[in-house]
Formats: structure tokens, sequence, C-alpha cells
């Protein structure tokens, strides 16, 4: 799979994992907990949740070099001219996924805490740590994915190159 | 609570909108991994899950158990 098809796997099921937690909650809240649609609608998001798991991983164990191929095929020249920007703007952009992905992952882990709260009837802390550990991981994932996209294909970010300019 | 309808038509017109985008996830990792990749299958076992949800929802809107709900303990 290409860095395009990890840039679009996660970023619609990350989109699908919260609109599906939003629609399951809403759903729960009118039917009651016990209810068929509740159960099917849990079922749905924990299957997106595990699918973008499974992305991620599959994601992370891809070569570390995909920009650095794309390079070699014939961006040489252009490398060797740009190279100690390139740097500079992958850096500015890591800052700005950060603000662009803080925007996602709270509602998104506040929804899985509400939604472990409400299928277990309880929650401890410990659980809300390890699902915040998970959501640290899973973020610092997605930016690296992030900066490997910015870096193969600058042209996607037409708006960082802008404010660069 | 009393039941509202529309609010509920609004929440599975969400859920067929959601299922709909969310199509192309397992088609793209069937043509990449091949249909016999677990994620793929994992993919597929996502969208049919969402249809399952979709179409749970649909039929509820017309069965009595949605007149009774004004009952419903939210």
């Amino acid at each position: 799979m290409t860095e395009a098809d990890y840039e679009y796997l996660l970023r619609t099921l990350s989109e699908a994992r919260s609109r599906a937690s939003e629609i399951a909650i809403a759903v729960r809240g009118r039917v009651g907990v016990d209810h068929r649609l509740s159960e099917l609608g849990n079922s749905a998001v924990s299957q997106i949740e595990s699918v973008l798991t499974d992305v991620r991983k599959v994601a992370a164990e891809e070569p570390a070099s995909w920009g650095e191929a794309r390079l070699d095929a014939g961006a040489e020249t252009k490398a060797s001219t740009g190279a100690l920007k390139n740097v500079g703007v992958a850096l500015d952009f890591s800052a700005q996924a950060a603000d662009i992905a803080s925007e996602h992952w709270f509602p998104a882990f506040v929804n899985e805490l509400l939604e472990r709260y409400r299928t277990s009837g309880g929650i401890t802390f410990e659980i809300v740590e390890q699902v915040l550990q998970e959501r640290k991981e899973a973020f610092a994932k997605d930016l690296e994915i992030a900066r490997r996209m910015y870096r193969s294909y600058p042209h996607m970010f037409p708006e960082t190159q802008a404010q660069r300019s | 609570m009393p039941f509202d309808q529309s609010d509920f038509n609004e929440l599975t017109r969400k859920a067929a909108e959601l299922t709909l985008e969310t199509a192309d996830v397992p088609r793209l990792l069937r043509l990449r991994l091949g249909p016999d990749h677990a994620l793929a299958r994992a993919a597929e076992e996502m969208l049919g899950r969402l249809e399952a949800f979709v179409r749970e929802l649909r039929s509820f809107h017309g069965s009595p158990e949605t007149d009774q709900s004004d009952s419903a303990d939210t």
C-alpha cells in the first residue's frame, strides 16, 4: 500500500470511529443499554476501532524509507536544492498536524471512556490511564505518518507551502 | 422522556451516510492486500456491522416498539 492509501484509511477510519460513537451513544440514550440497537451500535464502533488499530500497526511496519525511495526515483535535483528548507517545513507541519489531530483525539477519547463506563457500569483510574496511553501512542504514530506524507507529497499541502513563502 | 421520531430518523440518516462513506475502506484493502488478507476481512466485517446497525435502525422505525418507547428509560 502507498502512503496515500494509509493517509486515506487512517483519516476515514478515525472520523468513522468518532461519528459512529456519537450515533451509538445517542441511540443508546434513546432505547436503553440493553436494547439490540445498542448492542449493534457498540459492535460497529468496536469493529471500526479494531480495523483502525490494525491499519496503524501495518502502517508502522512499513519501511521508513518511503520518502527517500521516491526521491531516488526522480527528485534528486529538488531534494538537493530544497533539503534544508524541507526539513524546516516538515517541522512546522508537525506542529500543525499536532493542532489538527488534537481536535480529533479528545472527543474520541471522551467517547471511548463513556462507552466503557456505560457498557461495564463503571470505570477505574487505571482504565482511564490505559485508554489515554493508547490514544497517545496512536497519535504519535499518526503524526509520524503525517510527517512522512508531507515529505513524500508536499504538493498535497499547498496551504503550508503558502504560509512558508 | 418522550421518544422523538424525527431525532431518531436523523440518527438513522447519519448512520446510513457513515456506512456509505466507509464502504471504500474494505474495497481499497481488498484491492491492495487481496480478499483473504485478515485486514481486508476485518474491514468487510466492519462494514457488515455498520449495515446491520442501519438495517435495524430502519426496521425499528416501523416497529410497534417505536410507538411504545415513549416510556423508554432514557
